[in-house]
């Protein structure tokens, strides 16, 4: 891998954003509103449960900020693809390796940025969030390696399957975070779910945060050995992906 | 000397109905350092298919392509080689100089700005440098593809139609450029065509295919001594 390949990737991204600036807000849409909608219930719901609203808030924050380190990443890719323009970064020499990694920087710097900001709204509603700002920070960041995972597993099918299936870049999170129990306990699912979701990327994570914003003792250990695992089965998913796509001739006519 | 050497390659496909055929069908060329190499036959013959597999973004089924010594699609030779085609398509919302700077960094080309400046001036493209992508004319963007394929001054230059859909007094200009490109810089170019006008003016030697398999490879000179011109030829290849 090499940096200045990475590095040209990057200038070539921040040049996008500079010639299209309401991208900006693009970003900032969702996660924004949907903190200040949660900020009001937490709000509202301490005349009759504290708790649901904490969880509320903090659980939709991790789900945002999951969302846009994932799909910022494969949206991107998305539209390299359709613009026509991946082949000619390929053919400039950008390795598989180099471009997914620079996508995940950009990804990675997009959605911390829109968690601090996200962070500092919820502050308003909820300053004894302050408490416990080192665990949701640690949290934070096993969230970002789940989902950076999910965005190189989701490029390289992108690749594989083909331009049809650009869907998933939006998509697919949404199931992850089903699945990994986003405001209730796992066990509130029916047993094969129940199964399912004790591997999913962000169970063990919503799970601790849930636990954090109440007040209860924290662990780590889970939530941090299912994020790495994703990250680690990722890389070579992706390499033999983008390899079977170099030879069914997907990666030729993706644009 | 072969720069490129293309040994016993196969490429198959599957059709609508799933059926596999060949693509590419037991294919051996080489092309030498220096000339103008042309990719002739039908549409579906196989030319894009070949020339993706010498750029290494398709992997043959069957065969073996090496470039400059090394294979297909190996990282230092993609650093020597370059790729335009003539409806090639960049970001809509880049202009031209953000395009070629790009290609600048990712190269790490010396003087950066400078060879900018040279490429702008060369294809004529000084007046659009900051015109998007999305606001360029059919020729300023075939030309603008061109420029960016030399920003590094490759040692090969694959041209994939490169003045598809042009204006003939375009295509004239850019096919001399194409011709100054080789003279100035003894690159070896891989060019396909459909204007055999094109192919007569620029190519030294033709590779002719059709349904996969590379049926001749033979010099335009000598071509010329056995058809009255280029389409001629054409014509009675596809016959078979
Ligand atoms: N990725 C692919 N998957 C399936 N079939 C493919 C793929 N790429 C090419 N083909 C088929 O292989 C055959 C050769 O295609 P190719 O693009 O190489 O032709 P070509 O000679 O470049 O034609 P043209 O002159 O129209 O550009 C065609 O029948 C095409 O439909
Ligand atoms: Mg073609």
């Amino acid at each position: 891998m090499r940096p200045y390949k990475i590095v040209a990737m990057l200038y070539r991204d921040s040049l996008i954003i500079r010639r299209s600036k309401w991208r900006v807000f693009e970003i900032l849409y969702f996660p924004l509103t949907s903190v200040l909608v949660w900020g009001f219930f937490s709000v509202y719901s301490k005349t009759f449960s504290v708790e649901a609203g904490l969880v509320l808030l903090a659980i939709n924050i991790f789900w945002n900020f999951a969302y846009v380190g994932q799909s910022t990443a494969n949206l991107q890719m998305m539209e390299d693809i359709w613009s026509g323009s991946l082949k000619a970064i390929l053919l400039s020499g950008v390795t598989e390796v180099e471009y997914v990694v620079s996508r995940l920087v950009t990804a990675a710097v997009t959605s911390l940025a829109v968690l601090a900001l996200m962070i500092g709204i919820a502050l308003i509603f909820v300053p004894e969030f302050s408490d416990v700002l080192g665990s949701v920070v640690f949290l934070s960041l096993f969230t970002l390696v789940s989902s950076l995972a999910l965005a190189i597993i989701i490029t390289g099918m992108i690749v594989t399957l083909g331009k049809s299936y650009g869907f998933i870049a939006w998509t697919a999170l949404q199931a992850f975070i089903f699945l990994s129990a986003p405001f209730f306990p796992k066990e509130t699912f029916p047993w094969p779910v129940r199964v399912v979701s004790e591997f999913m990327p962000f169970t063990h994570i919503f799970e601790q945060a849930r636990y954090v914003v109440v007040g209860s003792p924290v662990f780590f250990g889970k939530p941090a050995l299912s994020s790495l695992a994703y990250f680690v089965v990722a890389w070579p998913l992706y390499i033999y992906l983008f390899r079977r796509a170099r030879k069914s001739g997907m990666l030729a006519k993706l644009g | 000397m072969a720069i490129i050497e293309v040994s016993g390659v196969s490429k198959r496909f599957r059709d609508a109905a799933g059926r596999g055929f060949y693509a590419v069908n037991d294919a051996s060329l080489s092309i030498n350092e220096g000339e103008i190499f042309a990719i002739l036959g039908p549409n579906g013959a196989g030319k894009s298919t070949l020339v993706n597999m010498m750029l290494g973004l398709l992997l043959p089924d069957k065969g073996t392509i090496s470039v400059m010594g090394e294979r297909a699609g190996n990282q230092e030779v993609m650093e020597k080689i370059g790729y335009a085609s003539g409806d090639e398509r960049f970001h809509w919302s880049l202009t031209c100089g953000d395009i070629l700077g790009f290609a600048g960094m990712a190269y790490t080309v010396n003087n950066r700005a400078r060879r900018i400046g040279e490429l702008l001036d060369f294809f004529g493209l000084r007046g659009v440098r900051d015109s998007k992508f999305d606001a360029l004319s059919t020729g300023e963007k075939a030309k603008l593809a061109l420029a960016y394929s030399l920003v590094a001054d490759p040692r090969i230059l694959f041209l994939d139609e490169p003045t598809l859909g042009l204006d003939p007094d375009i295509s004239i200009k850019v096919r001399k450029e194409i011709k100054a490109i080789r003279e100035r810089r003894g690159a070896t170019i891989v060019l396909t065509s459909h204007y055999m006008r094109e192919v007569e003016y620029l190519a030294d030697r033709v590779a002719f295919i059709n349904r996969g398999r590379i049926m001749e490879v033979s010099s335009v000179a000598g071509i010329r001594k056995h058809y009255p011109d280029l389409e001629n030829y054409f014509v009675e290849m596809v016959k078979g």
